[in-house]
């Protein structure tokens, strides 16, 4: 939509990824008037790179998951100089999900309670039983495929059948049983059959790069249909500076910058900030009007307890066919067997592992990237690709602990285009992540060859597009961002519906979460609306 | 497709060039060099990784010549043209489809699944020995029992 009432709003909801799908959803499905500010567009299926011979090389440029290596419109500059990781992150209707994996993953039930159980972080003000209903509410929305039964969780179950899990998965099983280690069959938000608006999934077996048929429950086709057919606008190329609170410290609107440069003014009773862990801190640090610590922010919070989630994988090839072209990618088959501390192990929490294909030829001989020019080229380079259909690869979400010293702040230095500051990340991985990576690699390899696999290559550790941490939910306005609803401690209308408000990051995928979360938040939101301040 | 770049005939000839001797050929798989259509190839991967600045520039750092041996001295010395060139090399040649033949991989078929599968693949028990095992972490009332 191009045009705005200029009536106030019941709610502004900025951002269109899965937190903000969910809540724009949510609300107008409710009567409430609502719209989405979107810095990023559409994209439509039809355009992502997977069905074209080149996509792997468009993957590592204009179709790249880095910002900085995509430098899109709608991206804006992520300064990693102090770094230890450059996340993965998409700018569009959608948001990350649009490159996600689709990995359906619900939290643990100790990821809620590990100052209790483990002694260390906090726990969260809500806990496993909380959020069960409305992760439940999600799959059913959404279509997720699973096998229902995993002895690891409390017992739920999945609208979809699940996938198959194919030669490679039935190997890595085989494998898994042998050594006596958990395993399950991959619960993924890829319809196992057509659902609304889905078609079945055809196993292109891209789909962290996009899928390129739509079939895969990325919220632009999950939920936005829906939301908008609920009455909720979704206007994109809009970026939204800041904030705005009037007299009484209740948030009233945005000021929002449109595609030809205009800075513009919406106005609202409400705002759900849904800009993930990345982008919420970065408004809510531009809006220093009248806070020039950034809004939301007496806690001294806003920004701070980033947590990335590294990723670790090991690449493991076979004799045997396993038609490792079929997706989904998406997880073949999941294990939670080193997913809960276990002390012993010389490290706190845990990792998800996920078996998954490879992406492509190119994604197999990057597990070469590290080896010297000898050992990496010629031959090495043919002898790994003819492994290409015969191979898989573990790899695991590395949980992340939250430490005050990692943080998001405005990069004033490199602006936007439409001259807005960009992030600065300082980030450093600490031991307790090291020494899990060190032990996750090596199970893999063991699990590896369990299975039979005659090489193992362990990659680099890379990043991933889990940005968590940096608006934290809690009971104490001192120690946290946001109440156990997501609204704000200082500004009693506005809420956070994004991974931003995690206390800890969990050793699995977050996007059910943070949409379960959502859908917790926005629920609340309608069913408290009349005993909600709003501006005079 | 991407539309290919406009990489001269003599850049792609360079590029063909160090294919030939990063991407030599192996059992089933030809030799990069030997493609009919690899400079096609390289057009359109030279396009798809976006040309810009770096890649002429990178491609002027070749060897004239390339050997095993100088192209190991420009890896070490010049890492960042080395890696732009070689990876418009290597992903030209995986474009192929002759090469994607070689390898037995299937290029652009739409796979949906047939709904027995998955059926099939459990019902052999292969999960009995996960339920026999239990719970791999700590379960809702372990960690209710810690929380209280």
């Amino acid at each position: 939509m191009n045009e705005l009432s200029t009536s106030r709003l019941d709610v502004l909801v900025v951002g269109a990824g899965p937190g903000g799908a969910v809540a724009s959803h949510t609300l107008a499905s409710r009567g409430f008037s609502v719209v989405c500010l979107e810095q990023g567009d559409w994209v439509n299926p039809g355009d992502m790179p997977g069905t074209k011979p080149e996509f792997e090389l468009l993957t590592r440029g204009q179709w790249s998951v880095w910002p900085n290596e995509r430098q899109g419109r709608a991206d804006y500059p992520l300064n990693v100089d102090d770094a230890d990781a450059d996340p993965i992150m998409f700018n569009g209707v959608g948001g990350g999900s649009v490159f996600y994996g689709a990995h359906w993953m619900r939290l643990l039930p100790s990821d809620f309670r590990v100052r209790s159980v483990d002694g260390i972080c906090d726990d969260w003000p809500i806990g496993y039983e909380d959020l069960a209903p409305y992760y439940d509410q999600v799959d059913r929305f959404i279509g997720v495929s699973g096998l229902g039964g995993d002895p690891a969780y409390p017992e739920h179950d999945y609208p979809l059948p699940p996938h198959p899990i194919g030669p490679g998965g039935i190997q890595m099983a085989q494998g898994m049983n042998k050594l006596g280690w958990h395993w399950w069959p991959g619960a993924n938000a890829i319809p196992s059959t057509a659902f609304k608006n889905m078609g079945q999934c055809v196993r292109w077996g891209l789909c962290e790069r996009g899928c390129p048929v739509g079939a895969k429950a990325s919220f632009d086709l999950a939920y936005w249909p829906h939301a908008t057919a609920a009455g909720a606008k979704l206007v994109t190329g809009a970026r939204v500076a800041r904030i705005t609170v009037d007299r009484q410290g209740l948030a009233n609107g945005a000021v929002w910058i449109d595609v030809e440069g205009r800075e513009r003014r919406i106005e609202a009773n409400a705002v759900v900030l849904a800009g993930n862990g990345i982008g919420t801190p970065r408004i809510l640090l531009m809006s220093d009007d009248q806070h020039p610590d950034g809004l939301a922010n007496s806690s001294g919070l806003v920004g701070k307890n980033l947590m990335l989630h590294p990723v670790n994988s090991v690449l493991g090839t076979y004799e045997e066919e396993l038609a490792a072209w079929y997706g989904p990618a998406g997880q073949l088959i999941y294990s939670l067997e080193f997913a809960d501390t276990d002390a012993s192990r010389g490290f706190l929490r845990g990792a998800k592992w996920a078996l998954m294909p490879p992406l492509g030829v190119l994604h197999v001989l990057d597990h070469l990237q590290e080896h010297s020019f000898d050992a990496r080229w010629g031959r090495h380079v043919h002898e790994l690709a003819s492994y290409t259909g015969r191979s898989m690869i573990w790899s695991g979400v590395i949980d992340d602990l939250p430490a005050e010293s990692n943080t998001v702040s405005l990069d004033r230095a490199a602006t936007d285009s439409s001259g807005l500051p960009g992030a600065k990340l300082d980030y450093r991985r600490d031991e307790n992540a090291d020494r899990m990576v060190d032990f996750m690699n090596a199970r893999m390899v063991e699990a590896h060859e369990a299975a039979g696999a005659t090489r193992t290559l362990t990659a680099p550790l890379t990043e991933s597009g889990h940005l968590l941490g940096t608006a934290r939910m809690g009971d104490d306005p001192a120690t946290s961002v946001v109440d156990a609803w997501g609204r704000a401690h200082d500004v009693p209308n506005l809420f956070i519906v994004d991974g931003s408000v995690m206390v800890t990051g969990g050793s699995v995928n977050p996007t059910a979460t943070i949409a379960a979360m959502s859908l917790r938040t926005a629920t609340h939101v309608a069913e408290t609306a009349r005993d909600q301040r709003v501006p005079a | 497709m991407t539309r290919p770049s406009t990489l001269t005939r003599e850049q792609v000839a360079r590029i063909r060039a160090a294919a030939a001797v990063l991407l030599p050929g192996h059992a089933e798989s030809p030799a990069a060099d030997v493609l009919p259509d690899y400079d096609e190839l390289v057009q359109v991967a030279a396009a798809a990784v976006g040309e810009g600045r770096a890649l002429p520039a990178a491609i002027e750092a070749l060897p004239d010549e390339p050997t095993w041996e100088s192209l190991s001295t420009l890896a070490d010395a010049d890492p960042a043209s080395f890696e732009q060139v070689s990876l418009v090399a290597v992903g030209a040649y995986f474009m192929s489809p002759a090469v994607l033949a070689s390898l037995g991989l299937p290029t652009g078929e739409r796979r949906p699944a047939d709904r027995e599968q998955v059926v099939d693949e459990l019902s052999t028990g292969i999960l009995d020995a996960v339920y026999e095992r239990g719970c791999p972490v700590r379960t809702l009332d372990d960690v209710n029992g810690a929380t209280r």
